[in-house]
């Protein structure tokens, strides 16, 4: 059994206990019937019983992936979550655009050692790109945010 | 039936309706390609246009998305592991495998002829089972619902490739998270956390989004460039298309898909799902090679994508004949169907027989354009995969993030998908398969409501199954599924 599996097993078992809280607060049983809180409390105990059957019963340890690099040391996978959680963060406040121009700039620069003018030009194009085939063409909304208001007024963009 | 099909085809043969057919497959194709834009939302977002239209051309060109959608989201599913829609998370497991190989190709041209071939004999099954399937579908109670759930979510034993324990505990965790939100009979908030935005449950989107697709860009990232490089695939036009051994292997697959889908694809809440993924655990059993399966097995794709379309088929039966959407695709269709006047059910084929007919001529020639335009283009949307990967991971992360906040218009969803991204990458260097998460997670909400509304019903009394024989069919087909999974694995092993 990999470290991870155990340390998802694990997880499972702290998930299970934490979850109990929750829904040890909702009726199992009303007058009518079974009430909101049934399922649930039934699949956090089964839940915990599985996250012990898995440290018990691993199962077929060739079947699973873990290896190759650390990820806490690697760049490019810092890099891709940084990007991935930073646009997340972001997006309420600032919309799509900026931050998915960041967030690729630094994808390639950080992650891949992209040069800065090909990191630039290819987030430029890539959001010039997604804002033009899925906002302006097919209508599809995007977040709010200050590029996207500038966009909206010219109307290349729905809302903003 | 032959004058009624006729008729339909003189309907569909103005020009204007034509135009209108082809263009719903060609913006199906497109705006399926982008992932969390499944078929609900767009046409939803393409609604409108259709007010202008006549009834008959409306529902045309939304039946053409219909069609379209589907098949491009099988495009991603294959080609970068976004599934477009929950029913293409199949899709993913083989066809991107399958892609890895260099036979991108193929997987999308079996994915395109299964499609058709099973589309076609649904079609056909819609016009000539209506009526007896209806009654069938109108039999089914809550107990037989809830039944049928279990039965589905018995098939997670077939996914379990390291280990039952692991897949179980997927699968209730897949089940707990479609529970998040506000009870569907009491109206209770569960696992909210004071989060408004999860008052109305975790959506699909981004979870699949999530799960498969960003926990694949942290996947890329890990591996070395130089062995993230996929095989190419071949430079001709013929290398394109499947092989003989591989169109061999995909004939039986496709036909059972089929004839899976179709059945499935009838009852409501997630049909297309439940079938793709059954389609999928019966080919796995039925394999000469079942270790190939999740590895690239030409039959992991022939027969969820024939279920999926023959599913998508089948939904029009309740649809039509009796006005019940099986999904919320449907849900949508009946929408725009109620907005231009046309109302639904036993009666429509006598009231108003160019609708009707309209639509399954429709549905025939839109899966011929979907072959001629998808056919010939396979080798374009394959170099898809020569673009390097710190350009096709930016464009993953730009397409996943505009596809989830576009579905709800909620950047929480964003974050919700994030997430998901992080935990199906530990998830998966763990070893622990996303599949019956995912199946669990869909076929969770049906089976808690179907199962509390039967023992609402039935006053708690779980004696009440006893007396309802479709019910106790699908659970003692769960039982044996379970069992049967449990020998063959001992039996494996014991070979071993």
């Amino acid at each position: 059994m990999t470290r991870t599996a155990r340390w998802v097993a694990l997880g499972g078992l702290a998930f299970a206990l934490l979850g109990w809280q929750e829904a040890a607060r909702l009726e199992r049983w009303g007058w009518d019937g079974p009430g909101p809180g049934l399922v649930p409390q039934v699949l956090l105990v089964l839940i915990g019983l599985a996250a012990l059957a898995v440290l018990a019963w691993p199962g077929d340890a060739a079947a699973e992936p873990e290896g190759g690099a650390a990820p806490h040391r690697n760049r490019t996978f810092l890099a891709y979550a940084g990007a991935m959680l930073g646009v997340a963060l972001v997006l309420p406040h600032a919309g799509f655009i900026l931050p998915m121009l960041v967030a690729v700039l630094l994808m390639l620069r950080l992650g891949e050692g992209a040069r800065w003018s090909t990191a630039g030009l290819y987030a430029a194009g890539l959001t010039a790109g997604t804002v033009l085939l899925f906002g302006t063409l097919l209508g599809v909304p995007f977040p709010p945010g200050p590029v996207e208001h500038a966009l909206s007024g010219l109307g290349l963009l729905r809302g903003g | 039936m032959m004058d009624g099909l006729l008729h339909g085809f003189a309907v569909l043969s103005t020009w204007q309706n034509l135009s209108l057919c082809l263009l719903g497959a060609v913006l199906g194709t497109v705006v399926g390609v982008l992932p969390g834009l499944g078929p609900a939302t767009t046409i939803a977002l393409l609604l409108p246009i259709t007010l202008k239209l006549d009834p008959t051309g409306a529902i045309i060109l939304l039946a053409g998305i219909y069609y379209g959608v589907a098949y491009g989201g099988t495009l991603t599913s294959v080609l970068m592991r976004i599934p477009g829609e929950a029913s293409s998370v199949v899709t993913c497991l083989d066809g991107y495998e399958m892609a890895r190989k260099g036979r991108a190709g193929a997987a999308l041209g079996i994915a395109a002829l299964g499609s058709f071939f099973a589309g076609t004999v649904g079609i056909l099954g819609v016009m000539l089972l209506s009526p007896p399937l209806a009654e069938l579908v109108i039999a089914f109670g809550p107990w037989e619902y809830a039944a049928l759930m279990l039965a589905g979510l018995s098939l997670i034993a077939f996914f379990a490739a390291s280990g039952l324990a692991k897949a179980a505990l997927m699968a209730l965790l897949g089940l707990l998270l479609g529970s998040v939100g506000i009870d569907p009979i009491a109206g209770t908030p569960r696992f909210t956390f004071g989060i408004p935005e999860l008052v109305d449950g975790i959506n699909i989107t981004p979870l699949a989004l999530g799960l498969f697709g960003l926990s694949e860009l942290l996947f890329l990232a890990l591996v070395p460039a130089a062995k993230s490089e996929i095989l190419r695939p071949p430079a001709s036009l013929l290398g394109f298309l499947p092989s003989r051994e591989e169109a061999r292997r995909s004939v039986a697959p496709v036909l059972r898909g089929t004839g899976l889908g179709f059945l499935v694809g009838l009852l409501p809440g997630g049909g297309a799902v439940l079938a793709s993924f059954l389609s999928y655990a019966v080919e796995k059993r039925l394999a000469r090679r079942p270790q190939e399966f999740g590895r690239g097995a030409v039959e992991g794709v022939a027969g969820p994508e024939a279920a999926n379309n023959a599913g998508t088929a089948g939904a029009f039966i309740p649809l039509l004949t009796l006005g019940i959407p099986a999904n919320a695709v449907t849900a949508l269709l009946l929408g725009a169907l109620l907005i231009h006047g046309v109302q639904p059910g036993p009666m429509i084929l006598e009231r108003q027989p160019e609708i009707y007919w309209g639509v399954i001529a429709s549905m025939y020639l839109g899966n011929v354009l979907l072959l001629v335009l998808n056919l010939p283009l396979v080798g374009l949307f394959v170099r898809a995969l020569e673009i390097p990967r710190r350009f096709m991971a930016a464009a993953i992360l730009s397409i996943c993030v505009i596809g989830v906040y576009s579905t709800n218009l909620a950047s929480f969803d964003v974050l919700l998908a994030v997430g998901f991204g992080l935990l199906g990458f530990v998830l998966r260097r763990g070893g622990f398969d996303l599949g019956p998460l995912v199946l669990a997670y869909v076929l969770g909400p049906t089976f808690e409501r179907s199962l509390r509304q039967g023992l609402l019903i039935s006053d708690g009394d779980l004696t009440e199954l006893l007396h309802r024989p479709i019910a106790l069919g699908f659970i003692a087909a769960a039982v044996l599924t379970l069992l049967a999974a449990v020998l063959l694995r001992n039996r494996a092993r014991v070979a071993d």
